[in-house]
């Protein structure tokens, strides 16, 4: 006989397992997703709603890996016999049907469900729990460390709080016991309402000060001296006139007073911080770019912003150039970036790829564009202009620029031309000809830029053909081997083909030596041994720059061969291309013509020029007074003050030196009230010594000092004269004596 | 060691190792032995003939009458305990720095037959006032700190002081920094330790030179330390005196406009100089300019236009466009009035350029001029010449601005002539350097004033200060000395120099420390500065034991030390003090003459001896 109480209570108990158990996974998915979330929200930028799935799927792991909510009431009863000795192993009895059982058996049901009746349910997953409890806590605070981490490096990005004002100890106030200033910084910052006791300020640009001072007693007057220029009386709240409050906005720089009935405290900085406009990098491209023939013509553009409060707006503005000479037209387009600005975020790294196609940009066209800002207070800052060149290749292949009759060397020009023309042709007729045609093709047009390349090469002194017989049989010779080589689809390197070069070269020379008419011709003989390469003329035929350039062609017009012979023309047409540009380019510059810089004009000869009557011309003459512009007076005063503040006398010494450190003392004062944080101490000590109010010791001199050393600009070396020795004309004696051989005085 | 010493040594050892060779491979092989030992000791004697033998010898006491021991700053305690240990019965007194020898103590000193000297000795004042017996000089080594110091006390503005001297670091592996302090702030430093870069010596010495361009204008003291972590071993005053310096006269002369005299003429205005320029404009015409001068004639060039000038710029176009007179003008103020003259040369030139006189005619290219030559670029550089002093080199080392000497005045030569291209760069800092050198460099020397110089160079409080005055003046030979604080001033007698008569000497103890005034009759007041007692401690103790040294030798010198045998107590100072009471004596020459003699004879006799033998044997 079943009895239902037994059975519900340990039903309930079952119920109870599987919610604790729930729990239990509920807590330690809840722990290892909080620190998961936190960690990739500090260290990869992910979202914080991330934390909901991760969350999720950290639930059903654990309840995967935890399945103590599968509890069975079998094991619920197994627990329970095992847990509470009384009921003498015998809950499975509870489970059975009441008819399965035998009397004894009954009994014993009977007796356990009495028994289990009181019992107080134990409490299976309580130490789990705990556990899971604890974790849960020890995540909260790893990740709560995290985050204050994770935040710290972003403040550092910006400026510092500006409420932490160096907390340098403040002399108290004559007659005040205490202070409270709240400043309210303006809207753009984003930072909270502050409060600070001590009189020092530095405050945000446009923030809003609040002073509230507590006297010693009642006092009958009590107002601000800003600059020493500018009084703002405070106002007494109440009765006792003990509790004073003035308000006012952070506009200037400078330093302020307090006058306590005419007690005048230390003077205290007031530092404004002006808020920077937005500075934009951009990583990429370069400031000049061209996208030669064959490449992508896409440009990727890394931005990077940065700006103390944050950025409230950028856009890159981008200008397409088309056309040339007169007909060129402009057409600008505001290319917004994919992000949002909230105005929040004082730094994004922004990166966005530009399709150069898709902005319309056609061969010949050239994009300009610049990035600007714009931050939450309104400040907007751009770059410098950008450059992308897309080249027009139909450009290259003009002559016009050979018409123009200047220096111009038409074979080699037209040969990279040809090269570039006939590649073109093969690609075209590839689907035609038959692969070994288009190969040999390929190879034959390898050749021809070799033969080009090694032109180049002379004019750098390289080493290659030279002389005009060996010259040509080298050439021949070169490529006889080469197109052997080239049949066995080698791939020729530089050194292969250099080393068939000169191998080459030495066949014709031998061949130039064994003429039988050159018999007995010491200059042809020592001609063909001599190895003149690199010599003088060669190595001074251009300038540097120039060198370079042609070098930079070389190694292009090598691209170009290496994909010819190897029977890739399409990958060999960008080298050509740019070989080519680079060869236009030194055309132009052979072209361009530069004056010399510091240029003398030649003298006139009067005896030849301007040969007419003058006499009644009159020489101009220019008149000038001495202005001192460059080192003005004051300037003077505060180098004489420098000095003169050492000696312990000097106050003694006369008006004079006094006025010259009055002098000092005001360009200090109007210094300090721009940059008190530099120049209110050494004001300071200036007034103690000035005043001479007893306080004004070595170290107020050193303050000084410094502060007016700071000043001064870098002193520069003027001309003047050395003085003489007093010698009685001794030397003169002397050096009239030797001048003279005759030994007369 | 010398050279001398090696080359000796060098070549005795060809000539040994010759005659041994000789010896060796000589066929008649009786005596060989003998004979190769008489070789070596020939050659031996020989070579110690020819070097300066001398061995240390402990200084016997007591040679003849009392001995005494005089105790100055500085001595080792142990080393005098050491002393009297082994001499004993000596007196002992002692004459602490600063102060007086106790009266009584002189006369009781003057009976002695030596007196050895512990310390670093006794200032050359204080010899000459002393005179004691004859005396050996035990030194104590050199203290740690700055041993030596030098800086120009007086500067013109813009120029840059530098600090120079030496340190001795003793405590090895300490790093120690030297630092140069002012206006509040540290204005140079260096590491003169194990770890700076600058080279120690072993013997733990390092050359520092610590420099700034002071901002002020007058007199202040700038701070030398020497700290070693955060100690400071050494902290001691370098006073120095900025004066604003005289305006110049400049006349530009050139032969066509040109960019480079427009800005060099702005920019000396800026500076208050007077510049005054002449451009051709035409012939017989000139473009006359005057600034910060008063208007006049500049046509022709005359002595009495050039007189008020201090320099002329010119180019050499314009040079060789003068007439004669003009010409014989510009030279003869260079020649005996010392004008400075400053030529720029450019590429119109015909190869060489300067002013001169040969034969009976002005030339353009003379004696003084320089010749210019063009590298394979075009530029123009100046050949190397004896006479002329290489102002600026370029960076294949060859002239660019050089000065040579001509007469009284200096010319200078400079090939640069678009220096304004600087300014225009943003140079400014530089086109001033460089004018400025240029222009000190050539510019007339002033009227010569009172001048004085005081020894010792860092003169100190209490002691005394020998001041020279070098002047024209002929009025009473009276200074007037005094502190800068006290107000007052002494009035101190000079005595005039029996050779040189625009020398005067004078003697003065300065009573506080700080800035002194000196002041003639003609009433310029020249400032100097007296340190504080211990002032420059490491400098005044070298200087004590060098004046000791010197003081001895003199002695020495004028005979008076009788019974000194060899180099006397100068030995020791050879040695630094490292054998202390002992001398240094020469060995005789005779002994070893004899031994040479001995054996060469011994070789010839030997050789007859064989000749003979041989005779005897055929």
């Amino acid at each position: 006989m079943a009895l239902p109480g037994g059975k519900n209570k340990l039903l309930s108990l079952q119920k109870r397992w599987k919610a604790e158990s729930f729990a239990y996974c509920l807590l330690l998915s809840l722990a290892v997703s909080l620190l998961t979330t936190t960690l990739l929200h500090v260290g990869w930028g992910w979202p914080l709603w991330t934390g909901a799935p991760i969350l999720t799927g950290c639930y059903l792991s654990a309840l995967f890996l935890f399945p103590y909510w599968r509890v069975t009431l079998a094991e619920v009863a197994r627990y329970l016999d095992k847990q509470v000795p009384e009921l003498e192993e015998s809950c499975g009895l509870l489970l059975q049907p009441a008819g399965q059982l035998g009397s004894l058996e009954k009994l014993q049901a009977a007796r356990t469900e009495a028994r289990l009746e009181p019992l107080r349910a134990p409490r299976p997953l309580y130490k789990k729990l705990l556990s899971a409890g604890g974790w849960l806590v020890v995540a909260l605070l790893l990740s709560g460390g995290i985050g204050m981490a994770g935040r710290a490096p972003a403040l550092r990005g910006g400026r510092p709080a500006a409420g932490a004002v160096a907390a340098v100890a403040e002399k108290p106030t004559p007659g005040v016991r205490s202070v409270s200033i709240r400043v309210i910084p303006p809207a753009y910052t984003g930072r909270a309402v502050r409060r600070q006791e001590v009189f020092n300020l530095r405050v945000e640009e446009g923030g809003l000060l609040s002073w509230e001072v507590q006297t010693n007693g009642p006092v009958r007057s009590l107002q601000f001296i800003f600059n020493d220029s500018i009084h703002l009386a405070l106002q007494a709240v109440d009765q006792q006139h003990t509790l004073w409050r003035a308000s006012r906005p952070a506009v200037r720089s400078g330093f302020y007073q307090v006058d306590v009935e005419g007690r005048l405290s230390s003077l205290y900085t007031l530092e404004v911080i002006k808020d920077e406009p937005p500075r934009i990098t951009i990583q990429t491209p370069k400031p000049y770019t061209v996208i030669d023939y064959g490449e992508p013509t896409r440009v990727t553009l890394v931005v990077k912003l940065r700006d103390d409060y944050g950025i409230s707006d950028a856009t890159v503005v981008a200008t397409i150039a088309s056309g040339s000479g007169e007909a060129v037209k402009f057409k600008e387009q505001v290319i917004r970036w994919g992000k949002a600005f909230t105005g929040g975020q004082p730094a994004y790294d922004l990166q966005q790829t530009m399709d150069l196609t898709a902005l319309g940009l056609k061969p010949g066209d050239e994009l300009y564009f610049y990035c600007r800002a714009k931050d939450n207070h309104g400040q907007e800052s751009r770059t410098d202009m950008y450059i992308v060149a897309l080249p027009d290749t139909a450009q290259l292949m003009s002559l016009q620029g050979l018409t123009m009759g200047v220096d111009v060397k038409p074979e080699y020009f037209r040969s990279e031309r040809q090269i570039i023309i006939e590649t073109e042709q093969l690609l075209k007729e590839k689907d035609t000809i038959p692969v070994q045609e288009f190969n040999n093709r390929s190879n034959d047009l390898g050749i021809d830029q070799k033969l080009l390349r090694l032109r180049y090469g002379k004019f750098l002194g390289e080493e290659a053909e030279e002389g005009e017989p060996g010259g040509g049989a080298a050439a021949a010779g070169g490529d006889a081997r080469d197109s052997g080589r080239g049949a066995k689809a080698g791939a020729p390197g530089r050194a292969g083909a250099a080393g068939a070069g000169e191998k080459a070269g030495d066949a014709g020379r031998a061949g130039a030596v064994v003429k039988p008419g050159d018999f007995g011709d010491a200059a042809k003989i020592l001609d063909a041994y001599t190895d003149k390469h690199d010599n003088a003329e060669d190595a001074t035929y251009f300038e540097p720059a120039i060198k370079e350039q042609l070098k930079a062609t070389l190694t292009e017009m090598w691209g170009a061969e290496l994909r010819l012979r190897t029977y890739k023309p399409q990958e060999a047409l960008p080298y050509a291309y740019k070989a080519l540009r680079l060869l236009k380019d030194l055309q132009q510059r052979s072209r361009a013509y530069v004056a010399k810089t510091g240029m003398r004009v030649t003298p006139l000869d009067p005896a030849k020029r301007l040969a007419g009557k003058l006499d009644d011309i009159a020489p101009p003459v220019q008149r000038g007074v001495a202005e001192r512009g460059g080192s003005p007076a004051p300037e003077e005063a505060l180098r004489i003050a420098l000095a003169l503040l050492e000696r312990p006398g000097a106050l003694g010494m006369g008006r004079g030196s006094i006025e010259l450190l009055n002098e000092a003392m005001r360009r200090l004062g109007k210094e300090a009230s721009e940059r008190p944080g530099e120049y209110l101490a050494g004001y300071q000590a200036m007034r103690r010594i000035v005043e001479d109010a007893g306080g004004a010791g070595a170290a107020d001199v050193l303050l000084v000092q410094r502060a007016i050393r700071k000043l001064l600009p870098e002193t520069e070396a003027v001309p003047s004269a050395g003085r003489g020795h007093a010698d009685a004309g001794l030397s003169h004696l002397y050096f009239s004596h030797l001048n003279d051989p005759s030994g007369k005085p | 060691m010398t050279l001398w010493n090696y080359i000796v040594l060098g070549i005795s050892f060809v000539l040994l190792a010759w005659l041994v060779w000789e010896e060796l491979r000589r066929e008649n092989r009786s005596r060989r032995v003998a004979r190769v030992i008489a070789s070596v000791l020939s050659v031996g004697a020989l070579a110690c003939l020819m070097l300066p033998l001398t061995y240390m010898r402990r200084v016997e006491a007591g040679v003849g009458g009392p001995e005494g021991v005089l105790l100055t700053e500085g001595y080792v305690p142990d080393s005098v305990r050491q002393f009297l240990r082994r001499n004993p019965g000596r007196e002992v007194w002692e004459w602490p720095a600063g102060a007086a020898l106790p009266a009584g103590n002189g006369k009781a000193m003057a009976g002695l037959a030596k007196l050895h000297v512990f310390g670093y000795g006794l200032t050359k004042e204080q010899w000459a006032g002393f005179y004691p017996p004859p005396v050996v000089f035990h030194p104590s080594p050199e203290g740690a700190g700055v041993t030596a110091a030098d800086w120009k006390r007086k500067l013109v503005v813009g120029e840059r002081v530098k600090v120079q001297g030496r340190f001795l670091n003793r405590a090895a592996g300490a790093p120690v920094k030297l630092v140069l302090t002012g206006m509040g702030t540290t204005l140079d430093s260096m590491a003169a330790g194990p770890d700076g870069k600058e080279a120690l010596s072993p013997d733990g010495k390092a050359d520092f030179e610590l420099g700034t361009v002071p901002a002020q204008v007058g007199r202040s003291v700038y701070h030398l330390i020497a700290l070693s972590g955060s100690d400071t071993l050494e902290q001691e005053a370098v006073p120095v005196e900025v004066v604003a310096g005289k305006a110049l006269k400049i006349l530009l002369l050139a032969s066509s406009p040109d960019f480079e005299n427009t800005f060099l003429m702005n920019w000396l205005s800026k500076n208050g100089h007077g510049v005054a320029r002449r451009t051709a404009i035409s012939r017989g015409k000139y473009d006359k300019a005057f600034v910060n001068m008063p208007e006049g004639a500049l046509a022709p060039l005359s002595p009495s236009l050039l007189a008020p000038f201090d320099v002329v710029v010119a180019d050499a176009s314009a040079l060789s466009s003068f007439g004669p007179g003009e010409l014989t003008a510009l030279r003869r103020e260079v020649e005996e009035k010392g004008l400075g003259l400053i030529l720029k040369v450019d590429s119109a030139g015909k190869g060489e350029v300067g002013i001169g006189r040969s034969g009976s005619g002005e030339v353009g290219a003379g004696v003084v001029g320089v010749a210019m030559a063009k590298d394979s670029s075009q530029r123009l550089y100046i050949k190397e010449k004896p006479g002329l002093q290489a102002l600026l080199r370029d960076s294949l080392s060859r002239i660019v601005v050089g000065v040579s000497l001509y007469g009284a005045g200096k010319i200078v030569f400079t090939t640069l002539n678009t220096t304004y291209s600087q300014v225009l760069s943003g140079g400014g800092k530089q086109y001033a350097a460089y004018w400025s050198g240029v222009l000190r460099k050539a510019a007339r020397e002033g009227e010569p004033g009172e001048e004085w110089r005081m020894e010792p160079a860092l003169p100190r409080v209490g002691e005394p200060v020998r001041a020279w005055l070098q002047t024209t003046g002929t009025g009473l030979p009276q200074g007037y000395f005094g502190g800068e604080g006290t107000g007052g001033g002494r009035s101190v007698y000079l005595a005039q120099d029996r050779q040189l008569p625009f020398y005067w000497q004078g003697r003065y103890w300065p009573e506080e420390a700080g800035w002194q005034f000196a002041r003639g009759l003609a009433g310029d007041t020249s400032w100097w500065y007296a340190w504080p007692a211990g002032g420059w401690g490491g400098v005044h103790r070298g200087e004590r034991s060098k004046e000791t040294l010197e003081y001895m030798a003199e002695r020495k010198v004028d005979g008076e030390e009788g019974r000194s045998n060899g180099a006397g107590g100068m030995g020791v100072a050879a040695n630094g003090g490292s054998v202390p009471g002992a001398e240094l004596v020469a060995i005789p020459k005779g002994w070893f003459y004899v031994v040479f003699l001995l054996c060469v004879l011994f070789l010839w006799a030997e050789r007859k001896m064989e000749g003979m033998n041989g005779r005897i044997v055929r």
